[in-house]
């Protein structure tokens, strides 16, 4: 069970989020929704340290982190067991796309080469990719970016992994090559936790859809229940804006 | 008139001091590239004091000229600290040529450094790798392929500058040119064949610059 507790932030005095409790079972597929400016994709970045949180703390099974006071050592441990797949993919450049899953299990997690090769391999072909192992992160599309980035993720075996509007930057014939894998992700019971804009893809494979807005959770459930009948009247006007 | 068979009797005593002017050269590269790196780190990441001294050592190293570094260090120094009195006119032309171009260098690679994308070090830090990781593997690389055309500059830059070591009694290339000069008086075809020299160095090493940028370019549209 993975719990995040009292999570808050500021940027600059103004408040962007405060008080957001989550709890994710092993499995669930945790969708956060909302307007843009929301602080979505910054819950996500205080989760994995990127940017530090003004409060919160998040417990990984036995890890407990105050996210407010971490010292690198701890948030180095907790990001090598929560994925992150961004927005822009954020391969390594400078790396074939099976070294880019290969540099985390050899350099951080201490796995020698002759066995991460093999694991990143097997990865690569769970998202249709081994016949690019050897193809800079140029001289892909974008899909098989993302796809790739996922991989990563994964391959170093994460609790859970955290996506952060992976579909945003996608030509519309790409997005359902990243959709579909995360999909298949959500049938194998791997833990999620999404921002999106895909609504249809929150409502098909939401365990719980969380709406955030005006600095806060605004309500949160089933997406049956969610998205056909919102109780707060902020999360039905964001729901008829975004079916027009 | 051009003394051709003067310029074929000069040219292979100008050669025989062609290792002064590349020992200069590189090892002056070397120490530069070094010092240009830390800098660079030290600005990038804003350390605290070092991060000001720094901006104050590349100021001054990129706002006086090189002939005055020069001899400040072998002429001035010595008055100051009697121990640098030991000091040859060679290690002075390194120390000079070292101190100016790592200056430039560190503008160089920290404008490479900026230039890779935050998101780079981002995912890397989030798979779980140390900052110096990051660095290392992520970033340094793929800033030194960005600093590659603004490194070679400096090192062609360089190059030409040991021909300011002369002012100090080092006798490389230039210096041997001068000496000719004044005892043949053909001071025409002296200067032209070291400038003959300097442009086939330098032409060696912009073709040098062609085939690294070729091979690091791998992989980047």
């Amino acid at each position: 069970m993975i719990n995040i507790v009292g999570l808050s932030k500021t940027f600059n005095g103004q408040p962007v989020f405060s008080g957001i409790d989550l709890t994710l079972d092993t499995g669930d597929v945790v969708v956060i929704i909302g307007p843009s400016g929301t602080g979505k994709s910054t819950l996500l970045r205080c989760l994995n340290g990127l940017e530090q949180a003004d409060s919160g703390i998040i417990e990984l099974h036995d890890q407990r982190v105050d996210l407010a006071t971490a010292d690198a050592h701890s948030i180095r441990a907790l990001r090598q067991r929560m994925g992150f797949v961004f927005q822009n993919y954020a391969l390594f450049a400078n790396k074939t796309a099976l070294e880019n899953l290969t540099e985390g299990l050899t350099q951080v997690q201490n796995i020698p080469k002759s066995e991460a090769l093999p694991i990143a391999m097997s990865w690569l072909e769970k998202v249709g990719l081994a016949n690019k192992k050897d193809a800079y992160p140029s001289e892909l599309s974008g899909g098989q970016q993302q796809r790739i980035g996922i991989a990563r993720a994964l391959s170093q075996q994460p609790d859970i992994v955290l996506f952060d509007e992976p579909t945003s930057a996608l030509d519309p014939e790409t997005v359902d090559e990243v959709l579909n894998l995360m999909r298949s992700l959500a049938l194998q019971k791997t833990t999620m936790l999404v921002v999106t804009h895909e609504m249809q893809f929150a409502r098909e494979v939401a365990t719980e859809v969380v709406f955030l807005s005006d600095g806060g959770i605004v309500e949160s459930g089933r997406p049956e229940d969610l998205f056909k009948q919102p109780k707060d009247v902020r999360t039905q006007t964001f729901l008829k804006r975004v079916r027009q | 008139m051009l003394d051709w068979s003067y310029l074929g009797q000069l040219t292979p005593i100008l050669i025989k001091y062609l290792p002064v002017t590349l020992g200069l050269t590189l090892v002056a590269t070397v120490l530069s590239l070094a010092l240009g790196l830390a800098l660079a780190l030290i600005k990038v990441f804003k350390l605290p004091i070092a991060n000001q001294l720094a901006t104050l050592y590349i100021s001054f190293f990129r706002g006086t000229p090189l002939l005055v570094q020069l001899f400040l260090i072998y002429y001035g120094l010595p008055q100051i600290f009697p121990a640098m009195k030991a000091m040859t006119a060679y290690s002075a032309a390194i120390l000079g040529l070292s101190l100016h171009f790592s200056a430039y260098m560190a503008e160089s690679m920290r404008g490479a450094i900026k230039s890779v994308p935050s998101h780079q070090t981002e995912a890397a830090l989030s798979i779980g790798m140390t900052l110096s990781q990051a660095m290392r593997r992520i970033i340094l690389p793929q800033a030194g392929r960005a600093a590659v055309p603004a490194l070679m500059n400096n090192f062609i830059d360089l190059l030409k500058s040991t021909s300011l070591a002369f002012t100090l009694g080092v006798t490389e290339i230039m210096a041997k040119a001068q000496q000719e000069a004044s005892s043949s008086f053909n001071f025409f075809e002296s200067f032209l064949a070291v400038a003959l020299m300097y442009w086939l160095m330098v032409s060696a090493l912009s073709w040098g610059q062609h085939h690294i940028e070729k091979r690091l370019n791998r992989g980047f549209a």
